[in-house]
């Protein structure tokens, strides 16, 4: 009889009890579970072909002492970053990283990679690990008046690879916020791959007590790998009157397969910022889900990406609100090249209780060639009464007006459009008030739109 | 081209447009513009509106939107119809529009500077003294603040402030043909004027072109050389600057009649 795949992995993962266990019932979920077919709305235009039994895990690498022996392409990254402290990943673990400042520590903030956290920090890790993204797919189903038809409820097969990632996160961030504490300067991970034809599986956790307040920037860099896959969970706890800004920007090389979930629970006055930046992989297929769980909750979710060769890029976003008073607003901003293909499906549910609900939701694409196809599926569910809900989504080409005036400066057409471009992704940049990073991403579009 | 034994050289420094006609879609507007303005000279074009005034600016720029069916537009003896509305630029046309576009995400910073690279020889520059000490002289002339430049291209302009920025455009750029298309609307008399102060600044031997507007108004500042009159897409008339005057106390009724004689 053959082993089922990921066991020896599993059994290297090691932990304490809660978390075997935990790793235990999720692989046999995912055994469970069929890879999501057409047929599932939610990954209806979205196939991953995949066998498990061939996979194999991104090997160890050593950590090392200073930045200086870290590769070069993320020397020269950390370079022009002005994080406060960061993780340096390599494949599964741990490569590098850098402490908090003296004064985060004494008011009791935590930036630790979530192996560590396990160990030194049980209560917290226990009770938030897995709260947010579980291993099954969180269950959305809308909360509706007796009587009526009830929502679909997501179907099982969304949690395949939620499940993998439950069942074999090596390593990840771990961010602890303690009530009321502002931490100003940007905190964040640098995750990096450097073998082909393997899989990593990550996790990050992030904490923001009541009033407190919080950056996370989740960066994702290689080389081309092909045949390798990046799974990734990443759960933010945003607790009553806290805000928590995250923005993960996904800059891989071609070849690899990006699969990873990423939900925020928002409590009562709470806000959650997200910024979903997708520029490289083959496929990549990022969920943003903010479940509104919070009266007066807020959420803003935006997006930039750049498709082009054959790159297959799928964006699903939740706007979940359980909560009256709350706050929505998403723009996803796409250009599709070539004979890339570029999915949007987002979804808005209103619950029962949740009256004056506002909740906003625009996607944006620019079609630069006519064999790229773009699908964009926005979906409403709404049972309260008293709402406030709007939705849009366009598709086409480069403005011809704005080009025509840029060309009778004397502007190439070439260099024309390469403006427009930038110009189009560029503002939603204009609402995330980071810096450093906006130059970071600015110059990621700069070159993405320079050879494309 | 430098070259001073080719025949371009030798060809009279000025727009000559012959036979021109134009249409949109299967809609023929132009039926037939003949002008000459040499380089130098600002002529007014006048006439009653949906006659052809700006459909003349637009060609003469490339807009893709109209299609010449018939004549020829030479720029300094070289016929532009054939070219790209960039090449027409870089040869010196500079069209002021009557309506501006909004481009948020460029700045006019980046984008006056990429205009003005444009115009380099390969591997050339422009320099940061080049740019900034024309910016600085050419903010002064329309008495606008260096910030403005940081903002995104017309994003959120007033009407006026838009205007205004078409002629920061053009003394950065330096034409040596301008036309504009009804620059005068929608300015009040204060924006008005600092629009003719940018364009007097630039007036001389070496700036020729065309004022297209609908009154008056404009040409107590800009002072044309010549005046023509277009209705149904052909000049009825031609005339100094009284001829203006004249639409401006009797109206375009008269003109109108001429067309049909």
């Amino acid at each position: 009889m053959t082993q089922t795949p990921f066991t020896t992995e599993l059994l290297a993962a090691g932990g304490p009890e809660w978390l075997t266990t935990k790793r235990r019932e999720s692989l046999d979920l995912f055994n469970t579970l069929e890879v999501p077919h057409e047929g599932v709305e939610a990954w209806k235009y979205t196939q991953v072909s995949v066998d498990f039994a061939e996979l194999r895990p991104h090997g160890k690498r050593e950590r090392v002492a200073d930045v200086a022996s870290l590769p070069a392409s993320v020397q020269e990254r950390l370079n022009g970053t002005d994080v406060g402290a960061f993780l340096v990943l390599d494949g599964p673990d741990v490569v590098y990283r850098t402490e908090l400042p003296a004064e985060l520590s004494a008011k009791g903030v935590i930036f630790t990679d979530l192996k560590t956290a396990v160990e030194q920090y049980p209560d917290k890790v226990q009770q938030y690990l897995y709260s947010v993204v579980p291993a099954e797919v969180p269950d959305d189903t809308t909360i509706a008046a007796p009587g009526t038809t009830p929502s679909k409820s997501p179907d099982p097969s969304e949690g395949k690879f939620s499940a993998l990632a439950a069942a074999l996160w090596t390593n990840g961030a771990f961010v602890y916020v303690p009530r009321g504490v502002e931490v100003e300067l940007p905190l964040g991970s640098f995750r990096v791959m450097s073998e082909a034809g393997t899989y990593t599986a990550t996790r990050t956790l992030v904490v923001a007590e009541a009033n407190s307040s919080v950056t996370f920037i989740d960066e994702q860099d290689s080389e081309d790998l092909p045949g390798t896959y990046a799974i990734g969970a990443v759960e933010l706890v945003v607790k009553d009157g806290a805000r928590l800004r995250y923005v993960s920007i996904q800059n891989w090389g071609k070849g690899v397969t990006h699969i990873q979930r990423q939900r925020g629970d928002v409590g009562k006055d709470a806000t959650l910022n997200s910024l979903v930046v997708t520029m490289g992989g083959t496929l990549s297929r990022t969920e943003m889900q903010s479940y509104l769980r919070g009266q007066g909750s807020d959420s803003e979710m935006l997006a930039l990406y750049f498709a082009n060769d054959d790159q297959h890029f799928d964006h699903y976003t939740l706007q979940h609100h359980a909560a009256a008073n709350a706050h929505s607003d998403l723009l996803y901003k796409g250009v599709g090249d070539d004979s890339s293909v570029g999915v949007f499906s987002g979804m808005i549910k209103v619950d029962l209780h949740a009256q004056k609900t506002d909740a906003y939701q625009k996607h944006r694409t620019l079609m630069l060639s006519s064999d790229a196809r773009n699908y964009s599926v926005p979906q409403l569910e709404i049972n309260a009464n008293d709402v406030r809900c709007s939705h849009g989504s366009t598709t086409g080409p480069v403005d011809q007006e704005q080009l025509f005036f840029l060309r009778s400066r004397g502007i190439s057409r070439e260099l024309a459009e390469k403006m427009l471009v930038t110009a189009f992704l560029e503002d939603v940049l204009t609402r995330v008030p980071l810096k450093s990073v906006v130059a970071y991403i600015e110059g990621i579009i700069a070159k993405k739109v320079g050879a494309a | 081209m430098t070259d001073q034994s080719s025949p371009v050289q030798t060809a009279p420094y000025q727009i000559e447009i012959r036979n021109l006609h134009a249409s949109v879609g299967d809609m023929p507007i132009l039926k037939g513009i003949n002008l000459t303005i040499p380089r130098g000279e600002l002529h007014a074009v006048m006439g009653p509106n949906g006659n052809g005034k700006s459909t003349l600016a637009k060609v003469i720029v490339g807009d893709p939107e109209y299609t010449v069916t018939e004549g020829e537009v030479l720029v300094d003896g070289q016929n532009i119809l054939e070219m790209e509305p960039d090449e027409r630029a870089r040869l010196g046309v500079f069209l002021a529009f009557q309506y501006p576009v909004e481009i948020p995400g460029v700045t006019i910073a980046n984008f006056l500077r990429l205009a003005m690279q444009a115009r380099k020889a390969e591997g050339e520059e422009v320099s940061f003294s080049e740019f900034y000490g024309k910016l600085l002289a050419a903010l002064k002339v329309l008495e606008w603040d260096e910030s403005i430049v940081e903002r995104y291209l017309n994003a959120g302009f007033s009407g006026g402030e838009k205007k205004r920025n078409e002629i920061l455009q053009m003394l950065m750029l330096e034409p040596t043909y301008i036309i504009m298309d009804e620059t005068d609307s929608g300015l009040d008399v204060d924006a008005l004027k600092i629009v003719a102060k940018g364009v007097n600044s630039m007036r001389g031997a070496n700036l020729g072109g065309l004022i297209i507007t609908h009154y008056q108004r404009l040409l107590d500042y800009i002072v044309p050389d010549r005046v023509h009159i277009i209705v149904d897409g052909k000049v009825v008339q031609s005339g100094g600057p009284e001829l203006a005057k004249k639409l401006d106390s009797e109206g375009y009724d008269w003109v109108k009649e001429l067309a049909l004689a």
